[in-house]
């Protein structure tokens, strides 16, 4: 094993056992929350994990449009290799989020879904868009011209991330406002907003296993593709070489 | 559904696509380590 992936299996296994603590820790040990405001409150403890996953999936985002930058300024493999790490990510972490939070929407609100809440629409086109480019890559022939398509869509994608970010504060309908920061509309209990850190916590570990693993990844693929190029190269010129030795 | 399944349902599903990605990407990386090995060997086994 690499020191590479050596590197990313640890941050992998750490991250994931201290994600499975936090569920522990969420489904057993967090305090029970008041009824009402909330109409189902053993369903908050979903957000434990649903935070940790929404902020993850942003992170993804972040990566996927650097990657898309990097690979249209400088036309540089590894920005190709980050923009592919970014859109797998975002779609599992969106994934996440998006069939967790309708869960917890039909215990909370009775509705699994509100069309009308920007937030909940914006998040639900980002992971669509996630969706399209992991699907565009593997069904696409992997040229410069399904890169740069594909960057253009990212790049244009990662406008909702902000949108999907602050579409609380600007306009809030259904979906809760931030958690964290306590204000007049919301604060958390220590112990509530200390499991929620530290499941964000966990996850950053969990995340940047992924990444290290999943670039990895995209790096033996694209030695693999350079190895088989250089064999089919030289199939193809020992012939030429031998027809020329008769010839002489 | 009541409160607690919902948050088993939704622990159980994010938990469940992390672990299936994690799966799938060391898998991944074994194949195309073992893809370059068997390419090595046979171009070595090509110039012997």
């Amino acid at each position: 094993m690499s020191t590479r992936q050596e590197a990313g299996f640890n941050l992998l296994a750490i991250g994931l056992a201290s994600v499975s603590i936090t569920a522990l820790l969420g489904l057993f040990y967090a305090p029970s929350v008041s009824s009402p405001p909330f109409e189902a409150p053993e369903a908050y403890r979903i957000l434990f994990l649903h935070v940790p996953f929404a902020w993850s999936s942003f992170l993804a985002f972040t990566l996927l449009f650097i990657g898309a930058v990097k690979w249209y300024a400088k036309r540089d493999e590894n920005g190709w290799i980050w923009f592919q790490t970014g859109s797998d990510l975002g779609l599992v972490f969106g994934l996440g989020v998006i069939t967790s939070g309708p869960i917890w929407g039909s215990a909370e609100w009775g509705t699994p879904w509100d069309w009308g809440d920007l937030r909940l629409n914006t998040f639900a086109l980002l992971t669509a868009v996630a969706l399209f480019l992991v699907l565009s890559r593997r069904s696409q022939a992997d040229s410069q011209e399904t890169r740069d398509t594909l960057s253009a869509v990212g790049l244009f994608g990662f406008a909702l991330v902000p949108i999907t970010a602050l579409a609380t504060t600007w306009y809030q309908e259904r979906h809760p406002g931030v958690l964290i920061i306590d204000s007049e509309d919301s604060g958390l209990d220590p112990e509530i907003k200390m499991i929620l850190l530290f499941g964000f916590l966990s996850m950053c570990v969990v995340f940047a296993g992924l990444v290290r693993l999943s670039n990895l990844r995209y790096r033996l693929a694209a030695e693999l593709v350079g190895v088989k190029r250089g064999l089919d190269e030289n199939s193809v010129a020992a012939p030429v070489e031998h027809d020329s030795e008769v010839g002489s | 559904m009541s409160g607690i399944l919902s948050a088993y349902l939704a622990y159980s599903i994010m938990l469940g696509l992390l672990g299936y990605h994690s799966r799938t990407l060391l898998g991944d990386i074994a194949n195309l380590r073992a893809d370059l090995a068997s390419l090595a060997d046979s171009d070595q086994s090509d110039e012997d």
